[in-house]
């Protein structure tokens, strides 16, 4: 639905002049959008080699942690009957007895 | 990596095929965009302040804002009414700014007024839309400038109904006595 309109204020908003030189304010304002699509990129980029930088680093600390893991892994899934009869294990079942045993009375 | 389009065929194609290949990144296309929208945009803001430089300031903002954002629009077909209202929402926010800065309402404030002693009617109209607050001079261009319907005008402005259609009303009163004002040589 459009308004109801004074006809003689409609025609004289239809006279306005038009703006000067369109192609200055277009260049005007892809200069702006160059300069943020620049500003943009340098900030991925700058990102980007952050990442990498922090990557580098911990490198050899990730490589030892894997290590890490994938020797207690392997301990785990072969030697757990080693583990149960070895004398930590012994000691680790005692206490968790004397534990239970201790909380139930 | 878009493909490279020459400015003949970007010249040639439709309205939300620019949008979309401009949401994808092609800053040719958004440029396009700009060309093709900069006059309405720009007599908006110039109808809206009053001063050709003032108008493109407020204009190159909001086709700035409107490239960062346009990710966000869901249709390519509605750009045309998105752009209008960022452009609003400048306008809207200066005019805010400006309140808050000054902390009173000066009626002719963000508003250029024009040199006297040009008779034409174009500049009797400037001299008028200057004098009426900054919101009211926004619903009336809106409504008579940009022949808006008042829900469209809701919509742009986020003003209530009933505001929107008192602004106008008051607005263009308002606006037709210092027009006559001015024709009777009160200046």
């Amino acid at each position: 639905m459009k308004n109801e309109l004074d006809q003689d204020l409609v025609s004289l908003f239809a006279e306005k002049s038009e703006p000067p030189q369109g192609d200055i304010f277009v260049a005007r304002v892809s200069k702006q959008i160059g300069r943020r699509r620049f500003a943009q990129r340098a900030k991925q980029a700058l990102i980007g080699l952050a990442g990498t930088a922090v990557l580098i680093m911990l490198t050899p600390w990730l490589i030892g942690l894997t290590g890490y893991i994938a020797l207690g892994t392997n301990l785990l899934n072969h030697n757990i009957g080693a583990v149960m009869l070895s004398p930590i294990g012994f000691s680790i079942g005692g206490a968790g007895l004397v534990f239970l045993l201790k909380t139930r009375l | 990596m878009t493909p490279s389009r020459t400015s003949d065929q970007l010249t040639a194609a439709a309205e939300p095929s620019l949008v979309a290949l401009a949401m994808s990144g092609d800053d040719k296309a958004f440029e396009e965009l700009v060309r093709r929208r900069q006059g309405a945009i720009r007599g908006l803001m110039h109808q809206l302040c009053g001063d050709w430089s003032v108008a493109d300031d407020f204009a190159q903002e909001a086709f700035l804002r409107t490239w960062q954002k346009l990710h966000t629009l869901r249709s390519p077909g509605a750009f045309g009414g998105w752009l209008r209202r960022i452009a609003v929402n400048v306008f809207l926010q200066y005019n805010r700014r400006k309140s808050l800065a000054t902390q009173e309402s000066d009626e002719v404030e963000s508003y250029a007024l024009v040199e006297d002693g040009d008779p034409s009617a174009q500049i009797d109209l400037q001299k008028a839309l200057a004098r009426l607050k900054p919101v009211e001079r926004l619903c009336v261009v809106l409504a008579y400038d940009e022949r808006m319907s008042h829900s469209e005008i809701c919509s742009a402005t986020d003003l209530p109904l009933g505001t929107v259609k008192s602004h106008i009303s008051r607005g263009a009163t308002r606006l037709r006595q210092y027009l006559k004002d001015y024709e009777a040589g009160v200046r």
